[in-house]
């Protein structure tokens, strides 16, 4: 029982992650429609930085602001640059052009800082684990839990409560009119754009001390973020929500039990290898199932 | 009769005399190729150009589904993988004489192999395109690279034949008659088979079958208006681009004798996405012109510095803000508005 | 009298509270020009949508002849004989007039599957001859990038022909037409008329007057009068409630 609340709660720790990236992603394709590969990027910057400072200052408050605003200013960097120029064009140039941004910044990484992986240490404020009355549970996994969610929840204020989120929820569906109210849209777009860059190089600054920083960590958690704005309903962040901690769950879910289960049916070697293949393809499987069932996903932004 | 504003293009959509030449031009020049390379003392460009050819046969097969039927698959690396590893697969049973799964023979012969290399990519392809064309746009950008990404995972994750480190090959596939562990040899048979792949492809695209595509990707509601079942047509077109894109990784993997998750990356299927559009979306010459300057580019900044991607990806980013129509389309009359 | 070519049956349609289609009956005869007018939102573009099938009606039915068409798809409908143009024009803009007629019949199966329809001789001359009935004579070869928006018009016209149907559903074809345009586009309808059945639905009521032969009034899903363009005209309750919708609107 203690092993499955462990096991639950490293998914929602997972899927919290893939929520400030899924949010991100979806509220950029919302507003602005363009898909952004180069999300995965914003995520690695912000790790890097973090890292980078971490390890020259050994502080990791020092280190949080510094992913931050790495992340945010070649976000809009990137918009500025780049991005901006294709909000009339169509989903092929957007692909090419991200894809690109990836290609450089990768490889901008190992230019700067080498093919070998970072580690970051756990800060030592947060280091040890807690007792939740019948098991303990790391500090830091918790912490993160917790940062997620409350960015979660002051995402969904911004977004229903201020006038900020208001132009945001106008200018998705009723561009012009956003326009004819005199607000400045291409600010509107910079700015969610940043926002979207910060949501990401959080998540990238937090996954530091649990993950190596390394090349290509962008991608792979993209890719995983594409599977969580599929299930919950491209554009909705509310969908990326429910996605991202289901997409969490049951990553976690199948990596932890799967083996266990399949042992007892075949012998050990066999039984790993196909539990780690079926758990390796299992959210995919879930996103097949989905698109079976509701093809717009759990959530469809517009009708 | 009386033409008020007979616009001055049906006149002039003529194009430039060279035009009419440069495919002929082009095949001359890969046949000569691999001589040329052989006085030279440079026989690495005959392998190169084998690569080249290869994957110029990947992108013109995605160039159905993309350019013609207007589906754009960030997943077609896992087509081209999955072509691959029937022949690997094969290949080892074929040399081992067990069969696969216990019912199906291997088999050594290149012919055999790389129809069952169009076959599983094709299974591949009519069950990823079942699924993702229940989506657009957007959606189905990221599901056909979300799928990609499993099959790599799937393959990863497959012990029996290599995992991680793949399936390496004792010989190349024979084709009787032919001595095929001679580069140059294997060169011209590659060739030939992107011959007949663009002869099919031109054929293809001219057809009933290729107007109606062509048709849907400009209007769908148009096409469902005049009784055409969008879906199916849609989900042919990605089926054939698979199997196209499959029959090429099968090639691929006997040039190498190698096969590994790695041809499903991610990146293989951006890399069959540039190959189009450089070349020229929707042109029949275009994707083959696509892959050769694609890899030339890669190979000659390989050369000069490690890092070369950190030129090409700006190269990329300006090439999609600037770049219209693709290198086939150069003389040619600019189509649309 | 023949039987109705087209019947439309106690069909029903609600989008969230809203009932777009309130109890819709409706015929068109086999060599009738039936107008459907009517205040915009009325529901008429989501009538045509269920008749086509691309909306699937909560309830009530559709029959083309005798055939009931509920549960068939759009593109059975079209085999069947029902075809349709759009408000907006919708063509296939990289390609030549011709080839868009050629597409209606390419996608009636009529050729082989590795031949060039586009050199087919006789497929070129029916496409032409399709043309011509909607009135764009010697435009085949111009890509529909550089037609006019009249031209477009016509040439969904000549499309919607080129898949040989029974009834044409004619989503308001003066939209958006100048004066010449209009008179020309009346003049090929009229050219039409008797060899296919007409659900037009239109705002531009010359058009109507010149053309129709029966005239019903939807408003707000619902029809709320039926009959000859006279007794239209002198109906005290669609002048106050179509008049009146109309004064509202503006």
């Amino acid at each position: 029982m203690a092993l499955v609340l462990e096991q639950v709660l490293n998914g929602v720790q997972l899927g919290v992650m893939l929520f400030l990236l899924a949010a991100g992603l979806t509220l950029i394709f919302g507003i602005m429609g363009v898909i952004n590969l180069a999300h995965g990027s914003l995520y690695m910057v912000g790790a890097y930085a973090a890292a980078f400072v971490a390890q020259a200052t050994g502080s990791f408050l020092l280190a949080i602001p510094a992913g931050l605003a790495a992340a945010a200013l070649v976000g809009m960097a990137i918009e500025y640059g780049v991005v901006r120029h294709l909000y009339a064009r169509d989903h092929l140039d957007q692909v090419l052009a991200t894809f690109g941004l990836i290609l450089f910044f990768n490889q901008l990484v190992v230019l700067l800082f080498g093919r070998q992986p970072m580690f970051v240490q756990i800060p030592p404020a947060l280091a040890g684990a807690v007792d939740l009355g019948f098991f303990s549970y790391p500090v830091y996994r918790l912490c993160i839990i917790a940062v997620g969610l409350a960015t979660a929840g002051a995402l969904f204020w911004l977004i229903q409560r201020t006038r900020l989120g208001m132009l945001v929820r106008a200018g998705a569906t009723h561009r012009d009119m956003v326009q004819a109210l005199g607000v400045d849209i291409r600010l509107l777009y910079t700015v969610v754009f940043g926002l979207g860059a910060l949501l990401a190089g959080l998540a990238g600054l937090m996954a530091g001390p649990l993950l190596s920083v390394q090349v290509g960590m962008g991608e792979q958690i993209l890719i995983l973020t594409f599977v969580v704005v599929v299930i919950g309903g491209l554009g909705s962040v509310t969908g990326a929500f429910a996605g991202a901690l289901l997409v969490g769950v049951v990553d976690t879910s199948l990596r932890a039990f799967l083996p266990g289960l399949l042992r007892g049916l075949m012998t050990g070697s066999e039984a790993d290898a196909l539990a780690g293949g079926v758990s390796a393809m299992g959210v995919y499987l879930l996103m097949a199932i989905v698109l079976l069932v509701r093809p717009k996903g759990l959530f469809p932004a517009h009708g | 009769m009386d033409e008020p504003r007979t616009p001055a293009v049906t006149k002039d959509a003529k194009p430039p005399r060279w035009r009419a030449w440069a495919p002929y031009a082009g095949l001359l020049a890969l046949v000569a190729l691999p001589f040329a390379a052989q006085a030279l003392g440079q026989a690495a460009l005959t392998t190169l150009a084998t690569r080249m050819v290869i994957l110029a046969i990947a992108a013109s097969a995605l160039n159905i589904a993309l350019g013609l039927g207007g589906l754009v698959s960030f997943g077609h690396a896992a087509f081209y993988g999955v072509g691959a590893y029937a022949v690997g697969i094969l290949t080892t049973h074929g040399a081992s004489g067990a069969p696969f799964l216990g019912f199906i023979p291997g088999s050594e012969l290149l012919g055999v192999n790389l129809l069952a290399a169009m076959l599983a990519s094709g299974l591949v392809a009519g069950a990823i395109g079942a699924l993702a064309l229940r989506t657009s746009g957007v959606q189905f950008i990221m599901i056909t690279l979300a799928f990609a990404q499993m099959l790599f995972f799937f393959f990863v994750a497959l012990k029996a034949y290599g995992g991680d480190d793949g399936v390496s090959m004792r010989r190349r596939n024979a084709l009787p008659g032919l001595n095929m562990r001679d580069d140059m040899t294997f060169y011209f048979v590659s060739l030939a088979i992107l011959a007949v792949w663009l002869g099919i492809s031109a054929r293809l695209f001219h057809s009933r079958f290729g107007l109606l595509l062509g048709g849907i990707r400009q209007s769908e509601r148009r096409m469902q208006a005049i009784g055409v079942s969008t879906v199916r047509t849609r989900w042919l077109a990605f089926v054939l681009s698979g199997m196209g894109t499959g029959l090429a990784g099968g090639l691929m993997a006997v040039f190498g004798r190698f096969v590994s998750p790695d041809m499903m990356h991610w990146t293989q299927s951006g890399e069959l996405l540039i190959m189009v559009v450089l070349g020229g979306a929707g042109t029949i010459f275009g994707p083959v012109l696509g892959a050769f300057a694609l890899i030339g580019l890669e190979t000659l900044l390989a050369g000069w510095t490690e890092h070369w991607q950190v030129i090409l990806g700006p190269a990329l980013v300006l090439m999609a803000l600037t770049f219209r129509g693709g290198l086939a389309r150069l003389g040619r009359r600019r189509e649309g508005p | 009298m023949s039987a109705p070519a087209l019947r439309i049956e106690a069909l029903n349609k609600r989008f969230g509270g809203l009932l777009v289609t309130d109890d819709v009956t409706l015929d068109v005869g086999a060599q009738e020009i039936h107008a459907l007018i009517g205040p915009n939102g009325a529901g008429k573009s989501t009538l045509i949508g269920q008749v086509m099938g691309e909306i699937a009606p909560d309830s009530g039915r559709v029959r083309l002849g005798e055939r009931d068409l509920s549960g068939l798809s759009q593109a059975a409908r079209v085999r069947l004989g029902l075809a349709r143009t759009f408000q907006v024009p919708e063509v296939l803009g990289d390609y030549s007039a011709r080839d868009n007629v050629l597409a209606a019949l390419l996608a009636r199966g009529r050729t082989r599957i590795f031949a060039n329809p586009r050199r087919d001789g006789a497929l070129a001359v029916e496409a032409d001859g399709f043309l011509v009935r909607a009135g764009l004579v010697g435009r085949g070869d111009v890509p529909v990038a550089d037609l006019a928006h009249g031209e477009r018009k016509l040439l969904e016209l000549a499309v919607a022909l080129a898949t040989g149907p029974r009834v044409l559903l004619l989503d308001e074809p003066m939209a958006g037409l100048g004066p010449n345009e209009s008179a020309q586009m009346i003049e090929v309808l009229r050219g039409l008329r008797g060899d296919v059945a007409m659900l037009l639905v239109e705002h531009d009521m010359k058009a109507v007057f010149a053309l129709a032969d029966r005239i019903s009034v939807l408003v707000y899903g619902r029809i709320i009068a039926s009959g000859s363009a006279q007794e239209i005209q002198a109906d005290p309750l669609v002048r106050s409630a179509y008049l009146g919708a109309e004064e509202a609107r503006c």
